[in-house]
């Protein structure tokens, strides 16, 4: 009978300190004191460089939205995956429906470590496994330009999830997982302008959340990086864009900048989907990042398609 | 006679049914674009010369190539959004957006064709339109 009670204890013990190990583990981990102390002043004008290449408007604009109205980030747009349906967010200035009442730190807590000012960690629906690995000042800019955006009324309204992935606080032991600010890939002594497109691709770019292969539990299969994949959202597949085979190994750069620019293929097919709207943001950039995403294409590890 | 008139009929509507598949129909209509595209892209890209003639004829192609798709309601069919097509359901959503996204290519189109471009950055003026209406097209009615 006592052994039975010190069993009972024992196990209680257990469970409470796995709880305890849980509850740890599973903190959000927000950005330490020396990156936040980066966060200057930013400037809006290279803040708009930024917002382009992070891709904001392909999910918090109206989808197909163009012109101006790619400005007005009023969020709603859905995503179906197998965990449920993800809604993208008001990241508009409004205060209450928005992110008006967001500081700096906020946005870069957020972008870099998926953790809302309240504490709570977002879904990686939001490509915060890519911003990682941004530049804080990048984010600082983002911010002073995100702050001339209009504000727009209207909540978009909650994800639509299935159990148990309506329990946030388990993203904590998938952030251990998944979660690293360093490089995908491993370039060796890469020039300087392959070093650009690789922060480019990377980082805001987040061009491997659909390019790149996941695993069972939605983590990136870095060892397949941009080898291509079945769509997470959505119907279809997703394109390899490596050299390996079936991917675009006949492509010279020159031909990757078009088709970021223009849309176009080097057979003269215009790409549709959500690529059209990535293509819409390449648009904006300077050429010079349009072919450093190229030369940096060019130069990481062939795959053979990893769908 | 009269039989092979009827014989001849029948045999022309058995063809008319069978291309009048409006999935590969078109298809057929996009492939033809993108001929067309392979000619004058490069030019517009700065990767083949410019010449105003070779432009011109190209432009033409595409317009008949553009009035050939006009009738949407033929091409894009309530149904035909499932079997080997990329058509997204978003086209039978709001047909009307649809038939506008249409009529903005081939508008510019037509633009181009009146506008007769005489050098690269006449052409690349009216060209720019032209591949953006491609690209806006595909983005909300194309899944890739």
């Amino acid at each position: 009978m006592a052994s039975l009670r010190k069993l009972a204890l024992a196990g209680a013990a257990l469970v409470a300190a796995g709880g305890v190990a849980f509850w740890l583990l599973t903190q959000p981990d927000r950005l330490d004191a020396a990156a936040l102390a980066s966060l200057g002043a930013g400037d809006a004008t290279r803040g708009e460089q930024v917002f382009w290449a992070s891709g904001c408007a392909s999910c918090h604009a109206a989808p197909g939205a163009s012109g101006q109205d790619r400005l007005v980030l009023a969020g709603g747009e859905r995503f179906a995956t197998p965990f449920g349906t993800f809604v993208a967010p008001n990241i508009s200035q409004h205060e209450s429906d928005g992110i008006g009442r967001w500081s700096a730190q906020d946005l870069a807590n957020a972008m870099m470590r998926g953790v809302s000012p309240d504490g709570r960690h977002y879904y990686p629906a939001f490509p915060y496994t890519s911003y990682a690995r941004m530049r804080v000042e990048d984010v600082a800019d983002l911010y002073a330009f995100m702050q001339t955006l209009p504000a727009v009324e209207g909540d978009a309204g909650p994800h639509e999830l299935r159990f148990p992935f309506t329990l946030r606080r388990g993203l904590g032991l998938w952030k251990l997982l998944n979660l690293d600010p360093e490089p995908a890939v491993a370039l060796d002594n890469p020039s300087q302008q392959v070093a650009r497109g690789q922060y480019l691709v990377e980082g805001p770019g987040h061009c491997g959340e659909c390019h790149t292969p996941r695993n069972a539990i939605g983590g990136l299969d870095k060892g397949r990086w941009l080898a291509g994949a079945a769509a997470f959202e959505g119907q279809g597949n997703i394109d390899n864009i490596t050299a390996g085979e079936g991917g675009i190994g006949d492509w010279s750069e020159a031909e990757i900048a078009a088709l970021l620019e223009s849309g176009f293929t080097p057979d003269f097919d215009s790409v549709g989907g959500s690529m059209a709207s990535v293509v819409r943001n390449m648009a904006q950039l300077p050429a010079s990042d349009r072919e450093a995403i190229a030369a940096y294409l060019k130069a990481i590890p062939a795959h053979p398609n990893a769908y | 006679m009269k039989l092979f008139v009827l014989a001849a009929a029948a045999l022309s509507l058995t063809v008319a049914s069978v291309s009048a598949d409006p999935i590969e129909q078109r298809k057929k209509n996009m492939e033809e674009r993108r001929d067309v595209l392979r000619i004058i892209g490069p030019v517009a890209q700065g990767n083949a010369d410019f010449d105003a003639a070779v432009v011109a004829d190209a432009l033409a192609r595409l317009d008949a190539n553009a009035k050939a798709a006009a009738d949407v309601e033929a091409l894009w069919p309530e149904g035909s959004g499932s079997g080997d097509t990329k058509a997204t359901a978003a086209i039978w959503t709001d047909f009307d957006a649809f038939k506008a996204e249409n009529g903005k290519y081939e508008q510019a189109v037509a633009a181009a064709v009146a506008a007769a471009p005489q050098d690269l950055a006449a052409f690349q003026a009216v060209f720019g339109p032209i591949g953006a209406s491609c690209g806006s097209c595909h983005e909300n009615y194309r899944s890739k």
